[in-house]
């Protein structure tokens, strides 16, 4: 078979001519039965990108964009990789022996050779509706790293597509965080031609603690177009921060939905510094399930030339979750005319036993900060890009 | 060193608040005064080219025409003017503020020989030991502000420096040391120093060379008897003998 070109929207009809193998088609995936489940939903419900949540989020950049598949490219590349983690659709590449010696305290699950342990994950996943149902119906199986309990362990991870061509590439991943570990993951998205769909889920149990610092990719940002949508589950009295860095890309989604349950801790920061036609569009979505649990969610964007941003962030306390604390603010800065942002916070608040707060804002750049500072001999454009930068702190 | 010659300083294009000032200001110390709301401030900020003013007019620093500068230019020129209500920066630390100045005006500095004498400085007008971290100007009182500009004076060493009234806010034992770096800077040669007061104790222990007083007609007139700054203390603008 030739090079086939096809858009998102397109990608049911590839599953007809058998060109992807995947979750749905593998019957011996572990992700079969979710796959299938998903893929059954969404027959009902339509197109995911015609769902009304994208109506800030420039879906039709998405949507027209064109994926290439080459069937004959089978070739990989892992060479000079940097990171310990390497995942692609369906393949966890370790990059250093180190692991073998049991140093990073924790399990490396390929879809392969781990199948039955993975199988087990699907229950913590369900249709949504969103574009990451597509990675759970299309990608070629799931990947997963379970950490033992008690583990204190520090590793890098890079999501990226190593095959040769410039096709759309799908990724499930489970981070499994056990009992009273420590964990901390640099993890970076990397950028490449082909919309790139993550479906990612970090479980942190009981007493555990996992802090991730999340890098969109710097370089190729013309080119990238990817959707991350990340789901979190809190187990009672565990903690979970997560820091976002970038600049957004031709395309990119990043969505955040935590579940955190009694005593939980979350702390969710972005920064994002977005230039040229960037677009990045980031969702936060706490749930608090139960009772004195803590979040803070901090997202701040700088948005210069034609850059746009969307934020949508979200928190539910159920009826009975009393004792929270839940706090959202989003700042933009916009540094150009031609530069946009919207901003929408969505309280769903059902006690009144809590402690909440919210601020979403959309400025330029302050006329008596920017002469305060040149008037003690910075220059305009250095003024702006420290105050660019203090914005970002 | 500063001079202006018939400058006129408008906030829009209705009349101007201030008109047609010609004024001199060498090495040494002057005293700025005026009721409130004459336009002092407006006088300084709009020397230091704050956009919001519209001026006509001319204004030199060292026979170089101070107009055609932008503000930073004008700063880097050697004119300095201190904020009677510094805007707070989030994000900004004091002294990496103070080293980004000095960057721009000097080129590359030492970090740590800068940051001694920061700490130096904020050390002896009893500010917080960690004043060099905390953000500039926020969550500071109306006295740690002005001290901070003080330090700001201290570290970039000017040539011209206008401060709008940099008594206000601070306690006796600031005051001290305040009229001290004062008098330190202004002792140094071709140092410039324009001062907005009313504070007769500042004024005296300064020992200016020249009043300037801004008339609620908006014009200026100027004069080394500085006794007339007393008089003006003691028995107000309309008095006959607060007239230059």
């Amino acid at each position: 078979m030739k090079e086939v070109k096809y858009s998102l929207t397109d990608l049911h009809s590839l599953l007809d001519v058998g060109l992807r193998h995947n979750n749905l088609i593998n019957k011996k995936s572990p992700f079969h039965n979710i796959a299938k489940e998903v893929y059954s939903s969404l027959s009902k419900s339509g197109d995911t990108l015609s769902n009304k949540f994208y109506k800030n989020m420039k879906i039709d950049v998405l949507r027209n964009h064109t994926n290439t598949t080459n069937p004959k490219i089978k070739s990989f590349d892992t060479d000079n990789e940097t990171s310990l983690v390497l995942i692609d659709d369906g393949y966890l590449h370790l990059t250093s022996s180190d692991y073998f010696a049991g140093k990073y305290e924790c399990n490396f699950y390929n879809p392969t050779t781990f199948g039955n342990k993975l199988k087990l994950y699907q229950d913590y996943f369900e249709p949504t509706g969103r574009i990451g149902d597509l990675a759970l119906i299309h990608s070629t199986g799931p990947v997963g790293i379970r950490y033992k309990n008690q583990a204190k362990s520090q590793i890098t991870v890079k999501y990226a597509d190593r095959y040769k061509d410039n096709d759309l590439n799908c990724v499930v991943a489970i981070i499994d965080v056990g009992e009273g570990a420590n964990v901390t993951i640099e993890e970076t998205f990397e950028n490449k031609e082909g919309c790139k769909i993550y479906k990612i889920i970090y479980l942190v149990r009981e007493h555990g603690k996992l802090k991730v610092t999340r890098y969109h990719d710097e370089t190729n940002k013309e080119k990238g177009l990817n959707v991350i949508e990340t789901q979190v589950v809190q187990f009672p009295n565990s903690k979970f921060d997560i820091e976002t860095i970038g600049s957004g890309s031709l395309y990119n989604q990043d969505l955040l939905y935590i579940d955190s349950y009694r005593n939980c801790k979350t702390d969710v920061k972005g920064r994002f510094n977005c230039k040229n036609e960037s677009i990045n569009n980031i969702v936060v979505d706490v749930h608090h399930k139960d009772i004195e649990s803590e979040s803070n969610i901090d997202v701040k964007s700088v948005l210069d030339d034609k850059s746009y941003s969307s934020f949508l962030g979200n928190i539910i306390v159920d009826d009975d979750a009393t004792d929270v604390k839940a706090h959202l603010t989003n700042k933009n800065l916009l540094l150009s005319d031609r530069a946009s942002a919207v901003s929408e916070p969505q309280l769903d608040i059902n006690t009144k036993e809590i402690e909440c707060t919210h601020g979403c804002t959309i400025s330029n750049i302050n006329e008596n900060d920017l002469y305060y500072l040149t008037s003690k001999g910075i220059d305009t454009f250095q003024a702006t890009e420290l105050l660019k930068e203090a914005f970002l702190k | 060193m500063l001079v202006v010659q018939d400058l006129s300083i408008k906030v829009d294009e209705y009349s101007p608040i201030l008109k047609q000032l010609t004024l001199e200001y060498g090495p040494g110390v002057h005293i700025i005064m005026g009721p409130n709301g004459v336009g002092k401030s407006t006088f300084a900020h709009a020397l230091m080219g704050n956009p919001s003013y519209q001026v006509e007019g001319g204004a030199t620093l060292n026979n170089n025409d101070l107009l055609d500068l932008e503000t930073y230019e004008r700063a880097q020129a050697g004119l300095f003017v201190s904020f009677q209500n510094p805007t707070p920066i989030e994000g900004l630390s004091n002294f990496q503020f103070v080293k980004q100045c000095l960057t721009a005006k000097n080129g590359p500095i030492s970090i740590k020989d800068n940051l001694t004498k920061f700490r130096g400085l904020s050390d002896d007008l009893g500010l917080d030991p960690s004043w060099d971290k905390k953000q500039l100007n926020l969550e500071a009182s109306g006295g740690e502000k002005k001290k901070n500009e003080l330090i700001q004076l201290d570290m970039l060493d000017p040539q011209v420096a206008i401060l709008d009234e940099p008594d206000s806010g601070l306690d006796v034992d600031a005051i001290k040391v305040l009229v001290e770096k004062l008098n330190e800077f202004a002792s140094k040669e071709g140092k410039c120093l324009i001062i907005i007061s009313h504070y007769a104790e500042l004024i005296k222990k300064l020992n200016p060379n020249t009043l300037t007083v801004i008339e609620r007609s908006g014009y200026a007139k100027q004069t080394d008897n500085i006794d007339i700054a007393y008089n003006i203390l003691e028995n107000g603008f309309e008095d006959e003998g607060s007239k230059i």
